[in-house]
């Protein structure tokens, strides 16, 4: 037997992510007929339709020991109401004859009741793993599970691996953002240029060879001349680049691999000099250890438009600032100054202009080496999913949250975010009121 | 018979924590002491606020221990180290400065 | 449960061949069918709706929130619909006052005005517009603190003072937000001051899909509070129905309701969080002065201090008890205990230490094995 689809189009199951399957199965669900079940028969289907959105990942027996018959509400009360009545005025007059008919029509059922049934699943929102999807850090419950097991979330500060834990309130859980950037990212798409290059290096390699084997050469060149067409201006560009370099140095492709290698090292080094804790440093050596990070990163990524000698001497002041030899620094200091010539000519209005682009830029850059589509943008089908329960206060500019309190339900609205009716969830709620 | 004030490791692995006793000096480590005087947790605890260092934690009773000490009771090293940390004797070993 | 996977021979060849071939670039010797390919009638209906009604979806709609209840079956947004109506309605009342004829050419500006509609500003949301479940009414994606308010928060509690519940009070916001948003807005400025890098796109993203409380700093009295910060928690002993004879004379309130329930059951005028507000608005009500109002408030300010200095004094006394030994690399803290906490059998529950003679349970069936809470 294969194993049952999670997003299934023809056996629907509604699950806790941000899947467009999900969203289209959201789209057009409608509320379980339910007239030919017997009874028993619509609380196992309501309780298995409720149950693949709320902890689908849970074991059954985990989620009985967590539910609970006694659901929490609250209701709102307005002071100025508890200061001019003491609460006799409810009382009063019954029998008296003050004590007036009640009005059917006058009664808004259903307006301002509070909706109970919804909060069936409450103790599963209190889980570690759901409040992490509930505030936006993970597209899925099984990602932000996954988060957790990776020791990519904190708990007060201090590391929590449990994706079960209950949350208590006032708990306060951080993710770490590049994980949060990547479950809420557009995913990377696998950009061409690689296969371009690759196509591009063989067609040289056959052109040296094509006094021996001229035939072969010659349909290449038609399949080429189909593929350039596709290839536009790409190749054009990189053609007359590449033959520039190649006869200074014939060993390039292997040379720039072996810096392209050193380059990553380097960048693993300054990496664990920011990770690393146990040496206290001022914020402003942090900040130039972030400096350098970034410019070895440039250097990695434009590793193919650069000339060996520009790498070399790059390598070479990365390298010795990060050893705290800063006598370097006027080199670095000269580029700005070279810019900032033609920033004076402009108006103060381009200036403002250039400096938000400029910002907007180094907030969110470009960069390869980020598991997600960079500049950062949202994925696609999140903004049907966005919401935040009241339960939680978040601050996505650190990527952190405090679980507030426990969810509620107050007349008219309940904070436990579940997509089925009313209905569905008061039969799930029977299923596990069973005594047996 | 000799009466001796020790530490009774509990806990579990890796993770220790001691019961500070006062028990006849030929009776196993774990078994029922003559006396609880306290206990000590070997596990330093991060502070609070996250500023300052870290902390062990020591419950005694240090009048018993001062009774115990007085009626001849032998502290081991370990315990000596504690009671001489709570005042109650001088120390044994003195680091060398 | 009919196979989920129809197998090969009940296909007719050609599709054999087909599955085959497809199949053939990854895995020259699989017979498979690649799940993927079968195209079923549900799957083309997906495909249909993510390039029709679903295409509404794949971006965040500028400037608004963006739910499946805020869409009808024709993938149109329904208050943009309903305000074309409305509009045209209005057209069309005032055309048939001026003159009859010339109708064609009022719907045909009705149509414009509706096109006009999409593509301008359009109009606020309605709860309606907000569940992002169409079937469950009951959950509404409610409004988040703006920046603007949060930074405000902040500089209420942190700059000029004020205590968060004077500040929850002011701004309408429960009093754990307001703890919770300092908390959080004092990390991010650390965060700033250390250089570390902000996640700005993925807020700034976030922000814009979400209901936002704005921050009115003019502070109109008709702007809607974020929250109700009064929220009165159901008791579970008041879960019960009593039938309580009382004489009719009797002045029966909300304090006796309270006993009714539970002897021990406060009254909801102090089981409410603000219940100095209700005081407040009392004095008011009883018609004193300005200045006797806030001698009133300042002696309760006065009960409330001397009740936080003194819970302050205990915890600073039980604090000086613990002897500190500093050894270098670590504190030892010494407490004082009580051997005859533990009782004659030493299994008294106050008695400190490991206990002899019973098994330790933490690793028992059913036992939580995880941290319960964290420090």
């Amino acid at each position: 037997m294969t194993r049952k689809r999670f997003h299934g189009l023809k056996r629907v199951k509604i699950r806790a992510t941000w899947n467009k399957y999900n969203l289209f199965n959201l789209s057009r669900l409608k509320a379980p007929r339910t007239n030919f079940m017997t009874y028993y028969q619509q609380k196992w289907s309501a309780k298995s339709i409720t149950r693949a959105y709320h902890g689908e990942h849970i074991r059954e027996g985990q989620w009985e020991r967590m539910f609970t018959p006694l659901l929490n509400s609250v209701i709102p009360m307005d002071h100025r109401y508890l200061a001019e009545h003491d609460g006799s005025e409810q009382a009063a007059g019954r029998g008296s004859g003050l004590e007036k008919p009640m009005d059917l029509n006058k009664i808004a059922f259903g307006r301002n009741q509070v909706p109970y049934m919804h909060m069936t699943y409450a103790p599963i929102e209190r889980r570690l793993d759901t409040a992490i999807f509930r505030a936006l850090f993970a597209s899925s419950v099984r990602q932000a599970r996954q988060f957790v097991i990776h020791g990519q979330v904190k708990v007060n500060g201090k590391k929590i691996p449990y994706p079960g834990y209950l949350l208590n309130p006032g708990d306060m859980f951080q993710v770490e953002p590049d994980r949060v950037l990547f479950a809420t990212g557009a995913p990377k798409i696998k950009v061409k240029a690689q296969a371009e290059k690759l196509r591009y290096e063989r067609r040289i390699s056959r052109q040296s060879n094509i006094t021996r084997d001229a035939a072969l050469a010659r349909r290449a060149e038609r399949r080429r001349a189909k593929e350039a067409k596709e290839l536009a201006d790409d190749t054009i560009e990189l053609a007359p680049r590449q033959p520039k370099s190649a006869p200074i140095e014939l060993g390039d492709p292997e040379v720039r691999k072996l810096r392209q290698k050193e380059f990553l090292k380097l960048i693993r080094q300054i990496e664990d000099r920011i990770g690393n804790k146990k040496v206290r440093r001022t914020g402003k050596r942090k900040q130039e250890l972030r400096v350098l990070l970034r410019r070895a990163k440039a250097n990695v990524i434009f590793i193919g438009r650069k000339s060996l000698q520009e790498l070399d001497t790059e390598m070479k002041e990365i390298t010795q600032e990060l050893l705290g030899i800063t006598e370097e620094v006027e080199s670095a200091d000269k580029a700005p100054v070279k810019r900032l010539k033609p920033e004076s000519e402009m108006s103060d209005k381009q200036k403002e202009a250039l400096k938000r682009a400029i910002a907007r830029i180094r907030e969110n850059p470009a960069d390869t080496t980020k598991p997600y589509a960079t500049p950062w943008r949202p994925r696609p089908y999140m903004s049907a999913f966005a919401f935040i329960p009241r339960y939680l206060e978040v601050n996505h500019n650190i990527c952190s949250a405090v679980y507030l309190r426990h969810p509620v339900a107050r007349p008219g609205l309940a904070e436990v975010p579940t997509p089925f009716p009313a209905e569905t969830q008061q039969l799930a709620f029977n299923w596990y009121l069973r005594r047996r | 018979m000799v009466v001796k004030i020790r530490l009774a490791r509990f806990g579990r692995r890796k993770a220790p924590f001691y019961n500070i006793v006062v028990a006849q000096a030929r009776t196993a480590r774990n078994s029922k002491p003559i006396e609880v005087l306290g206990t000590y947790d070997p596990i330093p605890k991060a502070p609070i606020d996250g500023e300052g260092k870290k902390w062990k934690d020591v419950k005694l009773d240090s009048a018993r221990a001062k009774y115990w000490l007085g009626v001849g009771a032998q502290p081991s090293d370990p315990a000596w180290r504690l009671l001489s940390m709570a005042g109650l004797l001088e120390p044994k070993y003195r680091p060398k400065a | 449960m009919p196979p989920p996977l129809r197998c090969t021979s009940s296909l007719p060849s050609t599709c054999v061949k087909q599955l085959c071939r497809a199949g053939q670039s990854t895995r020259s010797f699989s017979t498979t069918p690649r799940q993927d390919q079968r195209i079923t009638r549900n799957r083309r209906q997906l495909f249909r709706w993510l390039g029709s009604q679903g295409q509404n979806f794949l971006n965040p709609l500028n400037g608004s929130t963006n739910y499946l209840g805020a869409y009808n079956a024709q993938g149109q947004l329904k208050r943009v619909v309903e305000a074309a109506a409305e509009a045209e309605r209005k057209k069309k009342k005032e055309e048939g006052k001026a003159n009859e004829p010339a109708n064609s050419s009022a719907s045909e500006s009705g149509e414009s005005e509706e096109a006009k509609e999409f593509k301008g500003e359009i109009p606020p949301e309605t709860t309606r517009d907000l569940t992002p479940f169409p079937l469950n009414k009951s959950f509404v994606s409610q409004p988040v603190l703006s920046d603007d308010l949060r930074e405000e928060i902040w500089k209420r509690v942190m700059q000029d003072g004020k205590s968060v519940r004077v500040v929850s009070a002011e701004l309408g916001v429960e009093m754990s937000r307001v703890g919770a948003v300092v908390r959080l807005k004092e990390i991010e400025k650390e965060w700033e001051q250390t250089g570390r890098p902000l996640a700005k796109p993925y807020h700034e993203a976030v922000m814009s899909m979400l209901p936002k409380t704005p921050y009115d700093p003019t502070g109109r009295t008709n702007a809607k509070p974020h929250e109700s910060i009064n929220d009165l928690p159901v008791h579970r002993k008041t879960g019960t129905q009593i039938f309580h004879p009382t004489s009719e004379s009797r002045h029966f309130t909300r304090e006796d309701a309270a006993k009714v329930f539970d002897e021990r059951l406060l009254p909801a005028d102090l089981r409410v969080p603000h219940p100095e507000l209700a005081e407040m608005h009392k004095d008011y009500k009883a018609g004193l002065s300005q200045e006797e109002r806030q001698q009133r408030q300042m002696e309760r300010d006065e009960i409330a201090e001397r009740k936080r200095q003194r819970a302050e004094a205990k915890k600073a006394k039980k604090e000086a008890a613990v002897k500190k030994v500093d050894t270098g690399r670590v504190e030892f803290r010494f407490t004082e205990i009580s051997v005859d906490a533990a009782g004659k059998d030493g299994r008294g529950f106050k008695g400190v230490g490991w206990r002899y003679g019973h098994p330790h349970m933490d690793r028992s069936r059913g036992t939580v094995k995880i941290p319960t809470s964290v420090e």
